[in-house]
């Protein structure tokens, strides 16, 4: 990885440096302070079936504090098969995901296989078309594609959040940066892989194996701040 | 229909609790020998063979376990059920359902406006819920189709699909609550009217008007709705009692009982029933499970429902954090499948002697209990439980007991899963490396995370004995190995491959020669690197040689994977570093589920070895395990070569490979950044115009906190 790199600008001015990940199970959030963190919840999966895709909404509770920034996430499942797929359909049913009142921002989560890229490419340059001028456009991304290919370069996204979790023997190594620009504005973690410590000024972005817990919160969240005030 | 209205409960829940909740990859693929959570083969499980019950194994294949164990078993009916795919998801195609597509299809037959799509789901603050569902959809349009086989007059179909409209504007989005009709409007007009405008007050959340309207729609007998009216009302308190406001239960209830007292409302007893025992999970919840506990472990037929909500409503027990009531045996059995403290499991045992709570007390027995171990040998080769029993009975023998009933099994036809299963347990107990070998390897019975690349069906080690290999088996043991026909070609490979980067690592030019003629047999590709290290004239050159191999080939490592192994083929850099070796590191690791059942525990050993072999491969452990990263040796032999060797026309190819692997090596040393770095300024110092240095411009810190357990 290459240790030198300019920092950009806040892709995404005014959101929260530091979003809680809600996947699809109850979470009530109620304790978390809105002036700090935001709410990046799992508003919908959509899956690739049959040439069709079908929508999967949230069924699960999520119960936050008001004046929460929230960011709708859209999980997209093909199974690896989407390489020849129309990406129109898909790229409508994860904008709708978008229109949940008070959502500020929407992130893609997508595995794209290599096959899938450029339909994945197509997919959010749609997907862009699609949202409001204004709501940011996030993806999560594989380590590898932030540091040993590309072809996220030019995507029409405010940032692509390097995931470092589960990530087989492709370990982060603390204090090192991605290669990829987009990479570099926030990072993905889980609470049961904290890295020792990520460069500062990134956004954060903690997901919880479990559902969340204010004292569990507390606890990540003062290791947060230590790797902020580190450097 | 009271089986109907439970479906659809579990179809939703199917839908609330998505089995995979996984965020993000990559998901390796990972061979599979003994499945931890389900078993491999659902309808062959669900018909009975239950091979080795995994303790971890989901509660719906625990519930099936325990009716074969006490004998009830599972009808042809339920087993169909019970595998057929989940169809839940069918329901939810964007951009229509098939019944949302039916009904827009028929509302522009009468001139309205064409509809691209209409969402049936409201987000209600913090979830989504299913406002609309398809049924609503199918009833308007055949509601429409009667109305125009009857000859209304167009103009007032028309309205009605309009007012329709506005109903099923309620679905998704603001409050839409269509004007009622005057009084010289149509009777039948005003009916339907009256109908649309309690539906849209229903999916407005409009519950109390809502309420009303269906009531007042039940007593006006010359609607065509009155005999639904009193159903629907009492939906609408269900509603309001889950989604708002929880006091409406026993309104609910009550509305739901007159409904069911109704001879009239015939047609919707049964799911009015089953909206009572909905009713009753949200206020009653413990004694709910207990019922459909006692239905499980004793219902002879009909019972796949019931199995799923019980594993619903224990699921929801797991959201809130908490134990259910271990009041029953199913969920005593079960909890304590899952997991036993102290001797709870025998002591059921001893209270029930029943096969059921005989295996939970094997499973997580530590030491043979004799009362125990006398009831296990009685279990005959026809029950169900057999091969579970089996297992841990001869797990608990002395070895020497052990063995023969071992070798008894293992004659025998098994499935995969418990084959490989019992080889571990065999393969523990062997008495030298003849058995060790034998045992060892074992079939991979699935691919989890299959990309399509990597097949089952061929014999793998499983993490025991690649730890035995790896950490116990002295260099000429291995030599051995690598030449036996009786191993699969692939692990005669996969053994040859590691003997050879050992002899390199430990120096043992005689071994290293040794192996190289056989892997050269076994591997063409590897032959021409092989000859030029066979044929050096002397040790530095051999060197190099064995050096250009490494650099070539980022599956050399002096270790043996377990399972399926590096994903990338051998002569390709693996995109997630899994490149060469990584540092060792010496902590225990669990191994798989079904292997820590075996071992419980206790680390695989050879207990069988000599003490001279125990001592030689110590040493050979002592020197492997301080061995220099991958990148460092591969760059220091390399310039330690170019240096000596300037005009070797390989030497700006090696030098470009050591930059490469300093970035891509599973992990480097406190040396290796100077030696890679050292090797990029050679190459771009000395061959500023090759090819290589140009492919080269720059160099990579390696990563330093990789690690593997060999």
């Amino acid at each position: 990885m290459l240790a030198a790199c300019a920092r950009r600008p806040d892709p995404l001015p005014g959101l929260p440096h530091v979003f809680v990940w809600a996947w699809e199970r109850p979470e009530d959030l109620h304790w978390l302070d809105p002036r700090t963190t935001g709410v990046a919840f799992l508003a919908r999966t959509v899956c690739l079936k049959n040439d069709a895709v079908g929508i999967r909404p949230r069924l699960q509770p999520l119960r936050v504090p008001p004046g929460t920034v929230l960011m709708a996430v859209v999980r997209v499942e093909t199974g690896g098969r989407a390489a020849r797929a129309n990406a129109a359909p898909m790229a409508a049913a994860i904008a709708d995901g978008a229109g949940i009142p008070g959502v500020r921002a929407l992130q893609v989560d997508f595995d794209a296989v290599a096959s899938e890229r450029v339909y994945y490419r197509a997919l959010l340059h749609d997907v862009r078309r699609r949202l409001p001028a204004r709501m940011p456009l996030s993806i999560t991304a594989l380590a590898s594609w932030c540091e040993s290919d590309d072809w996220i370069s030019g995507l029409p996204v405010a940032e692509a959040v390097p995931m470092l979790f589960r990530m087989g023997p492709d370990h982060y190594t603390a204090g090192s940066d991605f290669r990829n620009v987009l990479c570099r504005s926030s990072m993905g973690i889980s609470t049961d892989e904290l890295p020792a410590r990520i460069p500062s000024g990134r956004r954060v972005y903690v997901f919880d194996p479990r559902a969340w817990s204010e004292e569990h919160w507390q606890a990540v969240l003062r290791k947060v701040n230590q790797w902020q005030s580190a450097f | 229909m009271a089986k109907r209205i439970l479906i659809l409960f579990v179809l939703a829940a199917a839908l609330i609790a998505p089995d995979d909740l996984s965020s993000c990859g990559p998901f390796l693929p990972e061979a599979v020998f003994t499945s931890r959570a389900a078993p491999l083969d659902e309808a062959r499980y669900f018909s009975g063979q239950l091979d080795i019950l995994q303790p971890q194994y989901k509660r719906i294949y625990l519930m099936a376990a325990y009716r074969y164990l006490t004998g009830i078993g599972l009808s042809k009916t339920d087993q169909k059920t019970l595998t057929a795919p989940p169809s839940a998801g069918d329901a939810l195609f964007y951009p229509n359902t098939v019944p949302v597509g039916i009904w827009l299809q028929a509302r522009v037959t009468v001139g309205a406006p064409p509809l691209a799509h209409i969402d049936q789901f409201k987000w209600l603050g913090e979830a989504y819920i299913l406002n609309c569902g398809d049924d609503a959809f199918r009833n308007a349009a055949a509601t429409l189709a009667a109305r125009m086989q009857a000859g209304d007059s167009h103009d007032d179909l028309r309205a009605w699909v309009a007012a329709q409209d506005q109903v099923f504007a309620n679905c998704s989005g603001p409050p839409s609550i269509p004007l009622s009709l005057p009084p010289v409007a149509p009777a039948w007009t005003r009916a339907d009217r009256a109908y649309q405008v309690a539906a849209a007050e229903f999916y407005a959340g409009k519950f109390d008007a809502a309420e009303a309207d269906f009531l007042r729609i039940a007593a006006d007998r010359s609607s065509p709705w009155h005999a639904i009216a009193p159903y629907l009302a009492a939906r609408t308190l269900v509603r309001k009692a889950t989604l708002s406001d929880p006091h409406a239960a026993p309104a609910a209830q009550a509305q739901l009982e007159k409904v069911v007292a109704d001879p009239e409302a015939a047609p919707w007893h049964a799911s009015a029933r089953g909206l009572i025992g909905f009713l009753r999970v949200e206020t009653d919840r413990d004694a709910v499970l207990g019922e459909l506990a006692r239905k499980v472990a004793t219902q002879k037929t009909d019972v796949a429902t019931v199995m799923n909500d019980y594993r619903i409503i224990w699921d929801e027990y797991d959201s809130r954090g908490k134990q259910p009531p271990l009041n029953d045996d199913l969920t005593d059995w079960i909890a304590a499948m899952h997991y036993t403290s102290g001797d709870h499991a025998l002591v059921r045992w001893r209270a029930t002697h029943s096969l059921p709570w005989l295996v939970a007390a094997l499973t997580w027995a530590s030491a043979p209990d004799a009362d125990l171990m006398a009831a296990a040998a009685q279990v005959p080769r026809t029950s169900p439980g057999f091969l579970t029993v089996e297992f841990h009975w001869t797990r608990l023998l002395a070895p020497a007991d052990a063995r023969p009933q071992l070798d008894a099994i293992l004659g025998g036809k098994l499935s995969a899963a418990a084959r490989n299963l019992f080889l571990a347990s065999r393969m523990r107990l062997a008495r030298d490396w003849g058995e060790m070998l034998q045992f060892g390897p074992r079939m991979v019975a699935a691919i989890d995370n299959d990309d399509g690349k990597r097949k089952a069906g061929i014999r793998q080690f499983d993490e025991d004995a690649a730890h035995i290999l790896n950490r116990e088996a002295p260099l000429p043991v291995l030599l051995e190995a690598a030449r036996s026909r009786d191993l699969a070609p692939n692990l005669q490979m996969r053994i040859a491959r590691a003997v050879w980067v050992r002899a390199i690592l430990l120096h043992d030019v005689k071994t290293g020669l040794a192996i190289a003629a056989t892997l050269a047999a076994v591997a063409p590709d590897l032959k021409p690197y092989l000859d030029a290290y066979l044929s050096a004239p002397d040790d530095m050159t051999r060197q190099f040689a064995g050096t250009w191999l490494l650099l070539h080939d980022p599956g050399m490592r002096p270790w043996m994977d377990a399972g399926t192994g590096r994903l990338a083929p051998d002569q390709k850099i693996d995109n997630f570093r899994d490149n060469w070796w990584c540092a060792v590191d010496t902590s225990r690791r669990p191994m798989n589920a079904p292997l820590e059942l075996l071992y419980q525990g206790a680390t695989p050993e050879a207990a069988f070895r000599s003490a001279d072999e125990r001592a030689a491969a110590k040493k050979q452990w002592d020197v492997l395990a301080e061995a220099p990263a991958a990148p460092t040796l591969l760059a220091k032999q390399t310039i330690e070569w170019a240096e000596a060797h300037p005009n070797d026309a390989r030497v700006p190819e090696a030098l470009a490979l050591v930059v490469q692997a300093g970035h891509y090596a599973c992990s480097g040393d406190d040396a290796t950044d100077g030696w890679v770095e050292r090797a990029f300024r050679l190459l771009q110092g000395r061959y500023p115009t090759s090819g290589a240095a140009r492919r080269t411009p720059l160099w990579f810190k390696s990563g330093r906190n990789r690690s593997i357990e060999p």
